[in-house]
């Protein structure tokens, strides 16, 4: 495993991306109106 | 992810904002949302600079697809939480909403020791929630993924051909002339450029009459602009690509940043829209490109067959528009 991944207590990378309807996503954005963030990593559609 | 759904009444009382990311097209993970039920945003990380960013890509392809993983990141961008997840475990939501609630009260607490990880193989609690699942909301994605799980590095191997990951050199608009091949095709299109134009933003049109090309979705949110980005899918061949000039009725230029096969070093196309007659656009279609290894092997036939297939395209295009677009 990759020792660059962000750990416990690190500063998690900010991004901008699209989702699923078009609508952007920007995790800085999310966390600065107060909000804890639970972002999952999935491998998507067989 | 059927298991975050039915547990999302908890992460909303928590004032968590739960979101899934994966390389999925907007397509693709749609499709995962409707038949899922989900009621949080599926983010498309297609280009893989998020995963990228959080080192993440899966080593054992390098295709791109990410490692598992799940990050419960505070307002202040601090990781708190932590899973990462091999072929063969699930994080126990149970011990992280438990985690979580604690946080809640005391917002300096950060994770201690190793998550609880569930078996592969699903408990009696787990294929009965599977089972309400399949019969109450049709879904099977909880089956699939565990009995397909074996087959998992199957899967991956099947996926490196279907996704683009091979790197390509973006390239600007001066790279036709630097370029090892160019190609240029012109063409009279009985329609104005903005309607060409109209028809090159619109990517339902492209299979429509581009006969080599099978599907073209837009991965960055609308309004299109230099640096917006796209995918394309041909006969096995898929294409990222990046736009470098977005000029509407005047210039659609883009460069591929990334080939599901090592097709090209670095490819660009540029349709340049000039005003013809009263009503008429010129087009000037420029392919420039420095082969890859696959394609020098192909040699002289390789660079004829591209060449045929972009002067099929413009006809066919000319034809389109003639036709009402």
């Amino acid at each position: 495993m990759d020792a660059n991944i962000p750990d416990i207590g690190q500063t998690a990378p900010d991004f901008t991306v699209t989702d699923a309807f078009g609508s952007s996503f920007t995790l800085s954005e999310t966390l600065n109106s107060g909000r804890t963030v639970k972002l999952v990593f999935y491998r998507g559609h067989w | 992810m059927a298991e975050i759904q039915n547990r999302l009444a908890t992460y909303e009382k928590l004032n968590i904002q739960v979101a899934a990311l994966s390389i999925d097209t907007p397509n693709q993970s749609r499709a995962i949302a409707e038949k899922m039920n989900l009621d949080f945003p599926l983010l498309c990380d297609t280009q893989k600079k998020v995963i990228d960013r959080f080192h993440l890509r899966n080593p054992f392809e390098h295709d791109g697809i990410a490692y598992p993983g799940t990050f419960i990141i505070t307002p202040d961008a601090r990781v708190c939480y932590r899973s990462l997840d091999g072929t063969a475990s699930r994080l126990d939501l149970t011990e992280e909403l438990a985690f979580l609630e604690q946080h809640s009260r005391d917002r300096a607490l950060l994770m201690q020791g190793p998550p609880k990880k569930s078996w592969i193989f699903p408990t009696p609690k787990d294929t009965w929630g599977m089972a309400r699942n399949m019969v109450t909301q049709g879904n099977f994605a909880d089956w699939k993924h565990f009995i397909l799980l074996p087959l998992e590095y199957l899967f991956i191997l099947a996926d490196k051909i279907k996704t683009p990951s091979f790197d390509c050199q973006k390239v600007g608009l001066d790279f036709a002339a630097l370029a090892r091949v160019r190609l240029v095709t012109q063409i009279d299109i009985p329609a104005p450029p903005k309607d060409v134009f109209q028809v090159l933003e619109d990517q339902e049109s492209w299979p429509l009459w581009f006969k080599d090309i099978q599907r073209v979705e837009w991965t960055s949110a609308p309004p299109f602009k230099k640096g917006s980005s796209r995918q394309v899918a041909l006969k096995g061949l898929v294409l990222d690509e990046t736009f470098i000039a977005w000029e509407p009725g005047r210039r659609f230029s883009f460069s591929v940043t990334a080939a599901s096969r090592p097709l090209f070093r670095a490819f660009m196309e540029d349709y340049l829209l000039e005003p013809s007659g009263v009503s008429g656009t010129k087009l000037t279609w420029t392919v420039a490109y420095d082969p890859g290894i696959m394609l020098k092997a192909a040699g002289p036939l390789g660079k004829h067959m591209l060449k045929k297939s972009f002067q099929k395209g413009a006809a066919a295009l000319a034809a389109f528009m003639e036709k009402g677009g």
